[in-house]
């Protein structure tokens, strides 16, 4: 089923200098994509390509310039910002900025419940906290500790949890194993694909790292300076790239072979 | 909290300053009681009385007046413990004002930006260009002297501090993931504003008060000096310093007396906000 | 005689609480002319520690001790800042992980790049810019005398580390020591410094030490690799040897945990080393990777690897060979290795 549908969508950035007329940046130039629930397109890109510019889009952090974006059929300008809030959700690349320092692990995690539904109970909080504290693998123990004290991981694992507090049906993933030791990146991987089948969750993973994208993704979108290089199963992707700039990712990955 | 005092019992200035404003407030607080005479009673027979540890005869009654008395006969020992009151009382009351004002100005300013950024900037460049305690005067001038109004120009003149460092501070946090994430999470403005941004503030915050408090004191005294600030009686130590003037060859303790109080509160204050600012500072990175 | 000597290496920090952490343990290795050799390691491993021991850079609370740590033969520990600064810079040179923070953001490129010249070699001024436009031209930068005169902030993140190795080669060293060079570059940028890196020690017959997380890049670039977990070093060996059969069951772990191309979710789950590294205050007893690991025996915890090694081996040879590797002890016992 279709749950996300862009259709050229673009994005352009007006750069005023002073002294200088004002000049168009494309960040993204044509792009168009499809999203099928309970399923992960991989989104592979350097930087400058606008993986990070669309991400703001779909929540909401910019606004497109053209194109169409169709959550479930219905133009996502169109939902309220409660709603959106409620279908679209992020996970961050940087385990250590992600998360207030001041704040403890139970307040990070329920955040969005304070905010989105004011209505709760304590003991109702509490409950799906923990539960999805559960989920992702924290022990509930820790749940009056602050970020510092702990891991990469589980920090990694913290603003998963929280990104599911309000069960969106389409999580974004921006480069959210990165910044990880190795070990511990297969660890969340698992984890996330999990969760995946678990929750029926859709997933757009954003990264450079062409065998955890190969690995995660059942489709993958190539994006090049704002345009789609190629999109596509990962089977063709990986094992058959027909453009030039794929061929080239692959060829770079280290140790990919 | 622990951790930082353990930090701060490592400067050793830092740390002395912490025992000399514990005793002063002990002092300012217990003033009524610690004295031995009101600071207002007026001994005609015993005016400009050095300091003395024996006991003075005055009408058949053996008093003490270990600090001596003023050209009034007032007991200095009672007036600089209540002068004490007045000075700290003046500090918090200044701290407090600016702190919120200026607080919340730069937290609009650094995170909305645009506009509003460009208008409290300039007008804290405005107020910044002028000497703080001309500008005082000038205020006090405009509006009338007396204690309340001191503590208002003072106030005044020291709300651009925090506001210029509020705003760098929140320029910072603002661009830092949490925050997108809590705007992702639907948090309006005024939620990320105060319950993200600014509690990551608080050291450079809590560090300008203890540097406000005593400018704030330092600055009350020179409007009192110059007969702007508190209105006799009232035992302010800028104002006991310029009644003074007149005495300094003959009663010179009248003159160092409050001098010193006021150096070694200022001076303690801006110990203790320099060994803050060290104690926090690292820790911030350290906690990474 | 080797050019790099690491004999039995520790490094103690002395806290404030009159703690002593212990940093780095029996680390040894050599490195010689023309050879790579690559170091892997994921955070908390000690390795860029061994490097700031090698260069001398480590803060004041650092105890080093080492029963060699010799370059050309001339001991490293003994020296004074005077000396060390004669090597550092000159016969040693060290690249970092991110080039924008490595390069002074004031200065230009030509400033930047004579500096080390006119530190170290006797050289004019004029010829020191004619040597630097040389080097960028070696490092691939076209136009290199417009480059010149530019600023870091100018640079794209490729061009920037191609410029620190330019500064890192101006004074022909005899060591390389590359740590992360290209964590935070693209993959297509990283391809190419490594290839520059590897063509530049050929040319210059330089010695490479390459630093890195990511054991799939250490494995397409290094002759021997080395790895390290919690201050130790776990494994060492050629590289075809570890790749065909890796000894500890770390390393076992980092290159099974490793997603490849051929990686599907739908078929099989990442194998992932569970638990975490140890931190410096946390460093448990007898094997350090004992808790993670998989074979783990009573054995494991109790007793240290050396003692046990010691006793087994009787002639001097065997011991200075497994001097400062810590093998997998139940591996060792079972007579696997």
């Amino acid at each position: 089923m279709e749950i996300l549908k862009i259709e050229h969508l673009k994005k352009s950035y007006l750069i005023e200098r002073a002294f200088e007329k004002p000049s168009e940046v494309e960040a993204i130039k044509d792009l168009s994509f499809t999203l099928h629930k309970g399923k992960t397109l991989g989104l592979v890109g350097e930087s400058g390509c606008g993986k990070s510019t669309l991400a703001k889009i779909l929540t909401g952090l910019e606004t497109k310039s053209a194109g169409n974006i169709l959550f479930r059929g219905k133009e996502l300008a169109h939902y309220s910002k409660a709603e959106r809030i409620k279908l679209i959700q992020m996970v961050f690349q940087d385990p250590y900025q992600s998360l207030n320092p001041r704040k403890s692990a139970f307040e990070i995690i329920a955040d969005p419940l304070f905010i989105n539904e004011p209505n709760l109970k304590n003991s109702e909080i509490k409950e799906r906290v923990y539960s999805t504290m559960q989920d992702v693998g924290l022990d509930q123990t820790l749940s009056h500790r602050y970020p510092h004290q702990f891991s990469g991981g589980q920090r990694q694992r913290l603003g998963i949890a929280r990104a599911l507090m309000l069960r969106p049906e389409l999580l974004i993933l921006d480069e959210p194993v990165s910044a990880l030791d190795v070990s511990i990146q297969a660890q969340v991987l698992n984890l996330l694909v999990d969760l995946q089948r678990k929750f029926n969750l859709t997933y757009l993973f954003i990264t450079h790292d062409l065998s955890v994208v190969s690995f995660m993704s059942d489709d993958i979108l190539v994006m090049n300076r704002g345009l789609c290089a190629e999109y596509g199963s990962k089977e063709n992707i990986i094992f058959n790239p027909q453009n030039e700039y794929t061929k080239l990712l692959l060829k770079s990955s280290p140790g990919a072979n | 909290m622990r951790n930082l005092f353990k930090e701060l019992k490592k400067n050793r200035g830092a740390f002395i300053s912490l025992i000399i404003i514990a005793s002063l407030l002990f002092i300012a607080i217990l003033a009524d009681i610690l004295a031995l005479h009101s600071p207002y009673t007026i001994y005609e027979n015993a005016s400009q009385l050095k300091p003395q540890f024996s006991a003075y005869q005055l009408n058949n009654q053996n008093q003490y007046f270990f600090l001596g008395t003023d050209d009034l006969g007032r007991d200095l020992m009672s007036r600089i413990m209540h002068g004490a009151r007045v000075s700290l009382m003046v500090g918090f009351t200044v701290v407090f004002i600016s702190a919120s004002i200026g607080t919340f100005l730069g937290a609009i300013a650094g995170y909305f930006g645009g506009l509003i950024d460009r208008i409290i900037m300039r007008l804290t460049d405005i107020i910044m260009s002028i000497p703080s305690i001309l500008f005082a005067i000038v205020i006090v001038a405009v509006i009338g002297q007396g204690i309340k109004n001191a503590i208002f120009a003072v106030s005044f003149v020291a709300i651009p501090n925090f506001i210029r460092i509020v705003r760098a501070q929140v320029l910072v946090e603002k661009n830092k993931q949490y925050v997108y994430a809590a705007q992702l999470f639907g948090a309006h403005h005024w939620r990320i504003i105060f319950k993200e941004i600014l509690p990551n503030c608080m050291a450079p915050i809590i560090v300008q008060c203890t540097l406000g408090f005593s400018d704030g004191i330092l600055n009350c005294a020179a409007l009192g000096f110059l007969g702007l600030g508190a209105e006799a009686p009232i035992p302010e130590w800028g104002v006991m310093l310029s009644d003074a003037r007149s005495f300094i060859e003959s009663s010179p303790y009248m003159v160092t007396l409050p001098g010193f109080f006021i150096f070694l509160s200022v001076i303690s204050f801006n110990l203790l906000g320099d060994g803050l600012r060290d104690a926090l500072d690292p820790k911030m990175k350290k906690s990474h | 005689m080797n050019l790099l000597d690491v004999k039995n290496l520790h490094l103690n920090f002395n806290t404030e609480h009159q703690q002593t952490l212990s940093a780095l343990r029996n680390v040894s290795f050599h490195l010689n002319m023309g050879e790579t050799l690559g170091i892997v390691g994921e955070s908390g491993s000690g390795k860029s520690l061994t490097n700031l021991a090698i260069m001398g850079l480590l803060p004041d609370n650092a105890k080093v001790m080492a029963d060699q740590l010799t370059f050309e033969g001339r001991d490293l520990l003994s020296m004074n800042e005077a000396q060390k600064n004669q090597i550092r810079g000159k016969k040693i040179s060290m690249i970092f992980q991110d080039p924008m923070s490595s390069l002074h953001p004031y200065l230009t490129i030509e400033t930047q790049l004579t500096e080390t010249m006119l530190a170290h070699l006797d050289i004019s001024a004029k010829d020191a810019s004619l040597h630097a436009i040389e080097l960028l031209e070696k490092v691939g930068i076209k136009d290199p005398l417009k480059k010149l005169k530019t600023y870091p902030f100018e640079l794209s993140g490729g061009m920037a580390q191609r410029v620190m190795i330019a500064m890192a080669i101006s004074t022909q060293p005899k060591l390389l020591i590359a740590d992360e060079p290209t964590t935070a570059l693209d993959v297509t940028i990283q391809k190419q410094i490594l290839d520059l890196l590897k063509e530049l020690q050929i040319k210059n017959n330089m010695a490479l030490m390459l630093v890195s997380h990511d054991l799939g890049l250490i494995a397409e670039y290094s002759e021997r690799i080395q790895v390290m977990y919690a201050g130790e070093i776990v494994e060492a060996r050629s590289k075809q040897d570890m790749l065909n059969k890796a000894l500890h069951p770390y390393t076992e772990g980092l290159l099974k945990s490793r997603p490849t191309l051929y990686s599907d979710k739908s078929k099989a789950e990442l194998y992932s080393i569970s638990g975490i590294v140890p931190t410096l205050s946390n460093r448990p007893q007898g094997c350090q990777f004992a808790p993670r690991c998989h074979l783990k025996k009573d054995h494991c915890e109790k007793t240290s690897f050396a003692q046990t090694m010691h006793n087994k081996l009787s002639r001097e040879q065997d011991i200075d060979k497994i001097a400062g590797h810590v093998f997998c002890l139940e591996r060792t016992l079972r007579n696997e290795v």
